[in-house]
């Protein structure tokens, strides 16, 4: 594998993402779920200038967009056969999967940047802690990074890009609703242990302005182990 | 199996040990990161860390304790509920790490009742409490069961001796007696017969608050049955002794005719019975003590709460210590930079403190009014009692002019020179009885309280002395009170108060109320403990009087200003400040007073335009000094502490300012909390528990702004625009791309 074979990929998937009207869409859409949470949840009259509840809340519209930027990124070249003239060039898999999961995060990293507006709105109507917000914004990229590569791995698995959309929002679901449930059927240490991996207590953390190690690592690993596992999937396809 | 077969299995192996390997990895790094990740607090003012203080104290414990937080959650102001999640969060966590995952020094609970759960919960904790309790709630029980059987009994003395007067008056009138002694023995027989039926029903009602729960915790309000009681008997032994003395005079008087003489005798022979047994009432009465579990109960609202509760109370102690919860749940005010969250874990660190304290303080609140204060119905003298109970404090009253002497609890107290001695602290109030009514009255109660003032001086007592303006200055006769404080090396000037300007309408008027600016001052000022846990909290004081060093300092006493205020043309010292407080009088609403003296009126000799330049070091130099905290500069070994607080200002801690409340989200929330603070830190301060004043809400309150009010329409426009023209924006932006690529083609 090498770098320049990753960035190229990482180029074309990026530019790819504003070729279709799709791109747009997904970054529409994105903008205007997050512009109506923040001015239900944040702009309000009397209230203190936090973006702590927005960002607790943010995640369910990630539920959406990322499935949603994720689905076609390996889907697509399965659905069309472009897979295989990929699978014969030069490109290591790990190179093809980790170059489109950096397109799919600097896209992702473009939404948020769009978003940007709300806390320079916040800073023109009143004083701001920059911390937690910043914080919220490292958190938010995490978690994205997190739904990114789970909805990779689904992508290298079927064909259909809605099929992937689904399973990756399923999976997301399951993950932050089931752990919930299932923390309160367990007893301790048990339940802490199921908690952990609930994606809305993590988030917390961050919302608050308490950058935690702890959830720094959880969401960069598991987000590593899931791409390693798209580019072990892949790979084993490329075998069979 | 060929070779291109074998190759592929040994690849897809391969494939599979890798996919393990690298779980394995990620496994061990995330358990890794969850034992050894570190955590960085990335707001502004650190705000989700506990301080050193809080920390150290938590390290400290030596048994575990729990943080009960029981509230309404559903109405709770949002940034009170997180603020509360946060701090409980960082105590649980600080607990956890100061012990173990399995048994934390510091545990805590956060009820919500208005969950089902919840209340259930609650119910649970509160019938819990008052179990712990059981033992001193069941001696206390037959104790005023005791006291309700011989009040039964004295009131049927009564009345049976209410009736044998009345036998006699039938007697004398059969025997043609003279009507003025009939009339006598009538009105003695009537006041016995209400006696009795006032004891009757005081010991009925009492009977009914014992039979049934006070408020939400599961215990009778022992309390109010005692201070009934206690108010019912209090006064009879006196007066059977006052009518014994009389009946003797006539008995022995030369002057009473024969038939007077045998009719006092007569009156006298069953008196001896009833005075033991009234006497033993009263006795029982005054000793007729409430379980600890009671002052916790009045911090205990029907749906919230905080306490700090000891896992293993060491043996005499209750082990449970109460917080008001609205001080804890408030939302604050828009007007204060308070930051609460630091005052929140302050209030918790400074009750953990106080749970582990074996030693109560006793505050006794010393005054020469002619009635009792629990009869007045202060509600200054509730709040202070109710807040020093939850602190484990215990107030007792001393009526100088009453009592012959201090009360025997106090007397005993001071009397400890061991090293479980209780901390004895006196608030002397410095109020007298009103002189136009009752000038003999008033005289008599000044002598005395600046008697009393002078040898609790001398005595080295722990003192908080709020002091009034006097008029005795202004007739050229030294104040008596102002004249004893220059034994402490300090001078107040009573004859004059400090009176600013204020505009109502186009007319500039002379206000008697000033607040005192809490948020900027100085290095040195802040630097003492009490204007720390002041800063940042609304402090308005009533006329407010200068203190200045005395001339002839006492070097035994180290002197520090607390309350400053700056000096400016909107603020002087009034030397003829009763033609105001006349016109304030004539009103009935402190705030404006349209017809006060102009501030033009400031001409005469007796005013000062500026602090008089002599005086204060430091920082405090030439600004006007409102109150000062003294101590003994040096501590000898084995003698009891000697603090001194003085406030120029009598009315600062027992006025309407001090508990005055506003409602924000229906919530009644204090106005000017610096006063109620004021008290709270000094009396912790006197008592040397300083280790449980409030500190930290004095750092630089970094509070986030809110967002501020705007129109609904401009709101609405605000929101659309927000959610709306981004997107529409993004899709534009598309659309042109689109174009421009189709053109490019």
């Amino acid at each position: 594998m090498t770098i320049s074979g990753l960035v190229a990929v990482a180029k074309r998937e990026y530019l790819a993402f504003f070729r279709t009207p799709l791109g747009w869409c997904v970054l529409a859409l994105f903008l205007l779920l997050s512009g109506a949470m923040f001015s239900r949840l944040v702009l309000l009259p009397g209230e203190p200038a936090t973006m702590r509840d927005f960002f607790s809340f943010w995640w369910r519209v990630l539920l959406v967009i990322c499935p949603a930027i994720s689905m076609r990124l390996m889907s697509d070249e399965l659905r069309s056969g472009t897979i295989d003239p990929l699978m014969s060039s030069p490109v290591h898999e790990a190179g093809l999967v980790g170059g489109k999961y950096l397109a799919a995060c600097g896209f992702l990293l473009t939404c948020l940047g769009c978003t940007l507006i709300y806390p320079a709105m916040l800073v023109w109507l009143s004083r701001v802690d920059t911390g937690p917000i910043a914080a919220g914004y490292l958190g938010v990229m995490l978690l994205g990074m997190y739904q990114l590569a789970l909805g990779l791995v689904f992508s290298t698995l079927t064909s259909s890009q809605t099929l992937a959309f689904l399973a990756t929002v399923a999976t997301i679901l399951l993950l932050e609703v089931g752990v919930v449930r299932l923390a309160e059927l367990l007893s301790p240490p048990w339940d802490t242990w199921a908690l952990s991996l609930s994606i809305d207590l993590r988030l917390t953390d961050f919302a608050k302005g308490l950058i935690d190690f702890q959830h720094l690592g959880f969401f960069c690993l598991v987000s590593l182990w899931l791409v390693i596992l798209a580019a072990c999937i892949v790979r084993l396809r490329r075998l069979a | 199996m060929s070779t291109s077969a074998s190759t592929k299995t040994s690849r897809l192996a391969r494939v599979a040990v890798f996919i393990l390997a690298i779980t394995a990895s990620c496994v061990l790094a995330i358990v890794l990161f969850t034992r050894l990740g570190p955590r960085y607090d990335v707001t502004a003012g650190g705000s989700l860390g506990l301080t050193d203080r809080t920390k150290g104290i938590i390290t400290g414990l030596d048994r575990p304790m729990t943080i009960v937080i029981a509230a309404d959650l559903s109405t709770l102001d949002r940034s009170a509920r997180q603020r509360t999640i946060d701090v409980l969060e960082q105590f649980a966590l600080a607990g956890k790490a100061a012990g173990n995952q399995a048994a934390p020094k510091v545990d805590v609970s956060l009820l919500d009742t208005s969950q089902p759960d919840g209340q259930q919960s609650f119910a649970e904790l509160l019938n819990n409490l008052a179990q712990r309790d059981d033992a001193d709630i069941r001696a206390q029980q037959a104790a005023y069961a005791r006291v309700l059987e011989q009040a039964k009994a004295s009131s049927e003395k009564l009345a049976s001796y209410a009736k044998v007067l009345a036998g006699l008056e039938r007697e004398a009138a059969a025997a043609g007696g003279p009507t003025i002694n009939r009339s006598f023995i009538l009105t003695r027989s009537g006041a016995f017969s209400a006696g009795a039926s006032d004891l009757t029903s005081a010991a009925s009602e009492a009977a009914d608050l014992l039979a049934r729960p006070a408020g939400v915790l599961p215990v009778p309000a022992f309390d109010r049955a005692a201070s009934l009681l206690k108010a019912r008997t209090a006064e009879l032994p006196t007066a059977i002794a006052e009518h014994e003395r009389l009946l003797q005079r006539v008995a022995r008087e030369p002057s009473s005719t024969e038939s007077e003489k045998a009719l006092a005798q007569a009156m006298l022979t069953p008196i001896g019975e009833l005075r033991s047994v009234i006497g033993a009432l009263a006795s029982s009465a005054a000793s007729l003590q409430t379980p600890r579990i009671v002052s916790i109960g009045r911090a205990i609202q029907a749906r919230s709460s905080a306490l700090i509760i000891d896992s293993q109370p060491p043996a005499g102690s209750l082990g449970i210590t109460a917080i008001d919860p609205d001080a804890i749940l408030s939302p604050g005010l828009s007007q204060q930079t308070l930051d609460l969250r630091a005052r929140t874990e302050d209030l918790l660190a400074g009750a953990l403190v106080n749970a582990t304290r074996t030693t109560r303080p006793l505050i006794v609140i010393a005054h020469v009014l002619p009635a009792r204060l629990e009869a007045a119905g202060w509600p200054f003298v509730n709040a202070i009692v109710q807040r020093a109970s939850m602190r484990g404090g215990e107030i007792v009253e001393w009526a100088i002019t009453q009592d012959r002497a201090m009360p025997s609890l106090v007397d005993q107290a001071l009397k400890d020179t061991s090293s479980a001695a209780r901390p004895v602290v006196f608030v002397l109030m410095t109020l007298t009885p009103d002189a136009k009514r009752d000038p003999a009255a008033a005289a008599g109660a000044s002598v005395a309280l600046s008697r009393t003032l002078k040898q609790l001086i001398a005595d080295e007592r722990s003192l908080l002395i709020p002091v009034l303006p006097s008029n005795l200055p202004l007739v050229g006769s030294p104040d008596p009170i102002a004249e004893s404080l220059e034994a402490l090396g300090i001078s107040i000037d009573s004859g004059r108060t400090l009176l600013s300007a204020a505009k109502v309408g186009d007319r500039d008027i002379a206000s008697p109320f000033t607040d005192i600016p809490t948020e900027a001052t100085s290095a040195t000022l802040e630097a003492h403990i009490i204007r720390q846990a002041l800063t940042g909290l609304r402090t308005r004081m009533l006329w407010p009087l200068h203190i200045t060093p005395s001339r002839t300092p006492n070097p035994r006493y180290s002197v520090t200003p607390l309350l400053t205020l700056s000096p400016g043309p909107s603020l002087w010292a009034e030397g003829d400040w009763l033609a105001l407080a006349s016109a304030v009088e004539s009103g009935t609403d402190f705030r404006t007073i349209a017809n006060a003296p102009q501030p033009s009126l400031t001409g005469s000799s007796r005013d000062l335009l500026t602090p008089p330049a002599s005086t204060w070091a430091g920082p405090a130099a030439n600004v006007w000094v409102t109150a000062v905290a003294i101590e003994r500069a040096q501590q000898p070994a084995g003698t009891r502490l000697q603090r001194v607080i003085v406030i120029g200002s009598g009315r600062a801690i027992y006025d309407e300012f001090a508990l005055a409340s506003q409602v924000v989200d229906n919530k009644p929330i204090p106005s000017f909390p610096g006063n109620m603070q004021l008290i709270e830190s000094s009396l912790d301060w006197l008592s040397g528990q300083q280790d449980q004043i409030v500190q930290a809400a004095s750092a630089q309150a970094s509070v986030t702004g809110v967002i501020p009010q705007m129109d609904q329409q401009r709101l609405a426009r605000m929101r659309w625009a927000i959610a709306l023209a981004p997107p529409a924006l993004v899709l534009l932006l598309g659309l042109l791309v689109r174009l421009l690529r189709s053109e490019h083609r």
